[in-house]
């Protein structure tokens, strides 16, 4: 029954793609004007106000957000075969996996990752991953699917055609956006 | 005043197919009516609110449209579809239903031993 309108959205979804970033940008960006407004109408400072509505949205980017939201929810669960298992890598030859054992399964610590990163200039960049099992369900039976958490850089560095994805700006919850 | 409570997994979907059924809103809109409805018992998320909305469009039961808000601005309104209608009918009977069932399950006298 809900294949159709499900067919329509994820069309909407891949044809529509910057129309629909900024419909959701703007959405996200009425909310939380309005709830700013009704923070100082409870006498909150507008500084303070603004400042806790973003909290809400965990202090992230509006846009960030709404990538967020296209992307787990109609990208990621409709295209994942289309677009994630024929990932455009630019030069596949100029990959490289750096870990301290044979098997490349030997995960690193997040405070060795940033030392990584930060020593990258060697190298076009750098991005990291680690596997993890998440749950898809909204209620009652689980729905588990095999994922990754990815670095920011994930699907810029060796991917430079997917265009703007998962934007790094999400490590940085201070930074504000700007107009 | 009491804390308020959170919400229990699965059941947001179901709270904004209600809000929409009482005329169309946009999703700051959805939160105020679910709080006030609520007086205040509830804490929503707001995180939580637009992948839901997404969800639901995405699934047919809401459909939404640019409109104007109060103050000129432009807001996106959702509204329940005659999918999204049934399938609120169908959610409220089997809640009804199941919180019978839990009640008289906790509410059962304690056995003699």
């Amino acid at each position: 029954m809900k294949t159709l309108p499900r067919f329509r959205s994820w069309l909407r979804t891949v044809l529509h793609r910057s129309r629909m970033e900024q419909d959701m940008e703007q959405e996200l960006r009425f909310h939380i004007e309005r709830y700013t407004e009704d923070l100082g109408r409870g006498g909150i400072e507008p500084a303070e106000a603004r400042r806790r509505a973003r909290l809400e949205f965990g202090g992230v980017e509006a846009l960030s957000l709404a990538l967020g939201i296209g992307a787990t929810t109609a990208i990621f669960s409709l295209v994942n075969s289309l677009l994630l298992r024929t990932l455009p890598v630019v030069d596949p030859q100029r990959l490289v996996a750096i870990s301290s054992r044979a098997d490349a399964h030997f995960e690193w610590t997040y405070g060795t990752w940033e030392q990584i990163r930060r020593r990258a200039q060697p190298f076009d960049g750098a991005f990291a991953w680690a596997p993890s099992r998440f749950n898809l369900a909204q209620g009652g039976e689980t729905d588990p699917v095999d994922g990754l958490f990815a670095s920011g850089e994930f699907f810029t560095t060796p991917a430079r055609r997917l265009g703007r994805s998962v934007h790094d700006c999400r490590r940085d919850p201070t930074r504000v956006p700007g107009r | 005043m009491a804390k308020p409570a959170d919400l229990m997994q699965g059941t947001l979907d179901m709270l904004i197919l209600k809000a929409v059924s009482m005329g169309s809103l946009h999703g700051y809109g959805i939160l105020l009516r679910i709080q006030q409805i609520s007086k205040d018992r509830l804490e929503i998320q707001q995180g939580s609110l637009y992948p839901a909305l997404f969800r639901l469009e995405h699934d047919g039961l809401i459909e939404s449209e640019w409109g104007e808000s109060d103050n000129k601005r432009k807001a996106k309104y959702y509204r329940l579809t005659a999918a999204g209608r049934r399938q609120l009918q169908e959610e409220t009977k089997k809640w009804n239903r199941m919180t019978d069932i839990i009640a008289g399950i906790l509410n059962a006298p304690p056995e003699e031993a």
